[in-house]
């Protein structure tokens, strides 16, 4: 371990006296309870001396400090609760002992983000594992390939379904599957944990006593919401605008009278929350390694729990226990073996949820309405697949034998899940809305996986003219991916030439994709390659990326500087390329080189993603809201501009309002600060003052608004003092602040925008 | 002694239908005849299967092959009562206590086999020993004890709930449990505090508010009942504007309870 001391506003020094053993993190440091003012720190270590915790919202300023004593059955285990946080505020922390010695943290590795306010609309994302514990090159897969395709943005909170430890849950066992797995996760989001029936091989529920209870601090009396349990093997708490509840299914009085299932009512009926998830060990539905028609923890929790989830409007349910993916449609009333599902009476929506596919789903109501539908996930491939089971229950609409990991994203009243498989591609997904809010895309590919690549592997120097999206590949064969030679996984052979030991260095591949969303509209762009040995991407002829090849030009006869054997699509991210993309029309051009004339293998495939956090693309909208009308700092076009600020800096935005809008809707501007590129909320607290009030209560200050009612087509908005102003507050360390504004409409007396351009808001019930 | 943290009847839970896992274990069993381990599992299997028989065969012989299995006297017992012979139970259950005195599990066994054989008095103190120690932090094994209680003194069950309650931070469970003997002995006012605490803690508070009402009344207090009915169904109605719904049984209770107090509104939904 390597020891430093910190400045947390005085000098430190370090208390370990010559000769004495140096304490060390043995475990951790990682995060617990996470409430919008309040959060647990946990560590081990050894030897045994009082902790301390320092925070602060400066990594270089931990001006706070709590201390701990160690305690847990081995007397080594540090938890520290953090009070009298901001709700949604990035603090820094290190931990280390009573005498200022650091043992880990005070730089921006160590750093986490408080929970938003109670009901708080803002955009968030869970990242859910189940059955992960193998501590192998499995689940090191999904791990690498979540974390890989998120381009380094870290899950607000991340689950893990039980069986987080194999064999028996040992000590040991977390060390390997959780601890030494998933070291920067546990140090920077919160874990929520359910109990599985291996992690009961070493801990009982009914005493709460054992590894995993001594492990996880989880809230008993509701503490981070809900209503108190008083047992850490089942619990709930809230997150933004979700409350979710973790079962136990495995150690826990599972039936319907039971005091889980008490609990469970009162809970539920106390909650506010848009939404419900709900999450547990052994799935209800399930024809994968294990058969929810026969086995008695499978058919307990669906005959005996799953009436009270759906009757309190239960939204999603995430289980694991069997080793595949299986995801339902959006179901209700199915308590019987898998031959009882009666479709007709049962599904509430049988399609697959997908909004390219048949649309997403809708629930009416906003928060707990009885049986408007729930969708069921199990989602427990993270650390291995089990092939055992037909994987035809009826209620699912997806089976999976494939390990990944869930991915859930919550924007106000929707709701995305997706299923990233270990080499990154998303293998499933579903959109889920409510309150008649109409699903809209917030993801989607440009370049989804399957597609033919046009391809020239002939062996010629083709220069510079390839990459021209003008250029005739009309010529040039077509192949679906992967494409290559030498390994076994190749869809289409390319040639390596004549002559095996004296290959072609290059190959070039091109792909024509159509953009059908604003890229004004796109906060995320994503390249995801899968690649041996190295090479060069071109978007519209510009150079996007390249890997694996030395700087400066690159010729047909450059080889890779080192040989690449991909194991997953490898994810960068080419936000910064989203000048580069059309409306319409665009090219992905693509040059792969090896590492010399022997190289024996050729691998090429490459995907291109995109996310938004709210995207126009309903048609409602699209008739409302027209392109060009927006001004800001004097820049026109599109239906939404994004600019850089500085602080001081004076922004003007003005509409034109579309003449063909009549007099049908309420108008507005809608702002969004964030910080450059990713547009992450950001709140504007703390200093400055804008020149108008915002609509509508809305609590989240990184948003702002300005609206008037049945604006005159024809005419500029905002009236009044022209053009609309305001002056960017400053006061935030943060460069590279931006400014989203883009209009929106909403219905006479409605308080829904429907455009949703740059922020769908619902009123705050 | 770590055999005594597992939860027996979870752990071997079978993967399957119970005669396919009994195969397979018998599968095992042919391998290594003289596991303790597989008698037990399959013992259980047995148990479930409600084949008493076979059950006490693979339990006893786990005991014979290692005499430190205690828990498989224990497992022997829970099937004794399961089989309707408490004596047996009582029998084997003190046994594994002898051996574990502070298995609340065991404690909890011993207070049902008691109670069957109607020594209403030792079961009593049995569930006292269960809700001891590690016991004292179960729910379940509270709600048990102050049933058991409460049917010869309501009074004393509540205390004792209290006092459980308070100590494991208020679990909802056991406040409803409360409420319920607190109406039970017309403590209506004691019921009103403890509904309005868990009213507080609610972010949602309409199903609170709907007990609240029918706590009142209960108590005979008709208008306030009325008008905390009242105030929940213009809840409930302003909750339909925002396209927030609730359970249906909320709406019925509510539409009965204004009926009951003299309300106008019928059915609210």
């Amino acid at each position: 371990m390597n020891l430093r001391t910190i400045c947390v506003g005085f000098t430190l020094l370090s208390g370990v006296l010559p000769g004495q053993s140096l304490p060390a993190i043995t475990r951790g440091p990682y995060l617990q309870i996470g409430t919008p003012t309040s959060i647990v720190v946990r560590w081990r270590a050894d030897p045994v001396q009082a902790g301390r915790v320092w925070w602060g919202t400066s990594s270089t300023s931990l001006a706070n400090h709590v201390d701990t004593t160690p305690g847990g059955f081995l007397g080594i285990e540090h938890s520290a609760q953090i009070t009298g946080l901001q709700p949604g505020t990035r603090y820094y922390y290190a931990v280390g002992l009573t005498d200022n010695t650091v043992l880990a943290g005070g730089d921006s590795d160590h750093s986490f983000v408080t929970q938003p306010p109670v009901g708080d609309h803002r955009p968030f994302r869970a990242w859910v594992l189940g059955d992960s514990g193998t501590a192998n090159v499995n689940a090191a897969a999904v791990r690498d390939a979540f974390h890989d395709w998120s381009l380094g943005r870290e899950p607000d909170l991340w689950l893990m379904l039980g069986d987080n430890a194999y064999l028996l849950g040992s000590d040991s066992e977390y060390q390997a599957a959780v601890f030494d797995m998933f070291p920067k996760t546990l140090r920077r989001s919160v874990l929520w944990t359910a109990f599985g029936n291996h992690d009961a091989g070493s801990a009982l529920a009914s005493t709460q006593l054992g590894v995993y209870f001594e492990l996880f601090e989880l809230p008993t009396m509701a503490e981070a919401g809900g209503m108190p349990s008083g047992t850490e093997a089942y619990y709930s708490f809230d997150h933004g605008n979700v409350h979710f509840v973790c079962l136990d299914s495995q150690g826990s009085d599972r039936t319907a009278t039971g005091p889980m299932a008490t609990w469970l009512q009162a809970d539920l009926q106390s909650t506010a929350q848009d939404w419900i998830v709900a999450y547990w060990h052994h799935p209800p539905y399930s024809k994968g390694s294990h058969d929810s028609d026969l086995e008695l923890e499978l058919v307990q929790m669906r005959q005996e729990i799953l009436p009270i989830l759906e009757t309190n409007g239960v939204d999603l349910v995430l289980c694991g226990h069997s080793h595949s993916y299986e995801r339902s449609v959006l179901l209700d009333g199915h308590y019987g073996d898998s031959t009882t599902f009666d479709p007709a009476t049962m599904a509430v929506d049988g399609g697959n949820g997908a909004i390219s596919g048949t649309g997403g789903y809708r629930k009416p109501s906003i928060g707990a309405a009885a049986n408007e539908g729930t969708v069921y996930v199990v989602n427990g491939a993270s650390g291995s697949v089990s092939g055992f089971g037909l994987l035809n229950h009826p209620v699912m609409v997806t089976n999976l034998v494939e390990m990944g990991s869930v991915v859930l994203d919550v924007n106000g009243l929707q709701m995305d899940l997706r299923y990233l498989d270990r080499y990154g591609g998303i293998r499933d997904g579903f959109t889920l809305a409510k309150g008649g809010v109409t699903p809209i895309r917030t993801h989607g590919a440009f370049i989804a996986g399957g597609a033919p690549w046009k391809f020239d592997d002939t062996g010629t120097d083709l220069g510079t003219v390839w990459r021209d999206p003008l250029y005739d590949d009309s010529t040039w064969p077509a192949g679906n991916p992967v494409l290559g030679f030498g390994e076994p996984y190749v869809t289409t052979p390319v040639s390596f030439g004549p002559d095996p030991s004296n290959v072609y260095p290059t190959t070039y591949f091109r792909r024509a994709f159509s953009v059908d969303v604003s890229p004004l509209s796109i906060t995320k762009l994503r390249l995801s390659v899968g690649y041996n040995d190295a090479y060069v991407a071109y978007l519209n002829g510009q150079e996007i990326a390249r890997r694996n090849l030395p700087a400066g030009s690159v010729a047909y006869s450059t080889l890779a500087v080192a040989p690449n054997e991909p194991t997953r699509y490898e994810a960068f991210d080419i936000t910064s390329a989203l000048p580069l993309l059309l409306q319409g029309g665009n090219l992905l051009a693509v040059e792969v080189h090896q590492d010399g004339p022997g190289s024996d293998d050729l691998v090429f495939d490459a995907l291109i993603t995109w996310e938004g956090a709210d995207i126009l693309t309903d048609p409602a909208c699209a008739t409302g809201i027209l392109g060009n009308v927006l001004t800001v700092n004097g820049s026109a076009g599109g239906i939404g501009r994004s600019v850089e600020v500085t602080a001081g800096q004076n922004i003007s935005a003005a509409i034109q309002i579309p003449g063909s809008l009549g007099l049908v809707a309420d108008f507005a501007l809608f702002g969004r600060f964030g910080h450059s590129s990713s547009m992450t909320p950001f709140p504007l607290s703390g200093g400055g003052a804008l020149c108008f009030t915002p609509i509508f209560g809305i609590a989240d200050p990184s948003f702002f608004t300005i609206a008037a009612s049945v604006p005159v087509p024809g005419t500029v908005f905002p009236t009044g003092p022209a053009p609309w102003s305001f002056v960017y507050p400053g006061g935030i360390p943060v460069p590279g602040l931006e400014v989203l504004i883009q209009p929106a409409i909403a219905p006479l007396g409605s308080t829904s925008w429907l455009s949703g351009n740059a922020i769908r808001i619902v009123s705050v019930l | 002694m770590f055999w005594l943290l597992l939860d027996l009847g979870a752990a071997t839970t079978p993967h399957g239908d119970v005669h396919r896992a009994i195969l397979a274990i018998t599968k095992k069993m042919a391998q290594r005849p003289n596991s303790a381990g597989l008698h037990l599992r399959r013992g259980e299997l047995h148990r479930i299967h409600r084949d008493w028989v076979n059950a006490e065969r693979d339990y006893r012989r786990a005991l014979k092959l290692d005499p430190s299995m205690q828990v498989a006297r224990r497992a022997l017992a829970r099937m004794f009562l399961q089989a309707g012979r408490p004596t047996d139970a009582e029998r084997e259950v003190r046994g594994f206590l002898i051996a574990a005195p502070g298995d609340a599990d065991g404690w909890a066994l011993l207070a049902r086999a008691l109670e069957t054989l109607g020594h209403r008095a030792d079961a009593t103190d049995a569930w006292r020993r269960a809700t001891t120690g590690t016991g004292g932090r179960r729910a379940d094994l509270w709600l048990q004890r102050t049933r058991a209680v409460a049917r010869s003194d309501a009074a004393a069950a509540l205390r004792d709930l209290d006092v459980a309650a308070a100590g494991m931070g208020r679990p909802v469970v056991l406040d409803l449990e409360a409420l319920a003997l607190e109406r039970s002995l017309s403590r209506f006012d004691d019921a009103l505090t403890r509904v309005r605490r868990l009213a507080s803690q609610a972010r949602r508070k309409a199903s609170w508010r709907l007990l609240e009402a029918e706590v009142l009344e209960q108590a005979g207090r008709t208008a306030d009942a009325n008008m905390v009915f009242r105030e929940v169904d213009r809840q409930l109605r302003e909750g339909l504007t925002r396209a927030r719904r609730v359970p249906k049984d909320w709406h019925t209770r509510t539409a009965s309870g204004l009926r009951r107090t003299h309300g106008t509104r019928g059915d609210t939904r």
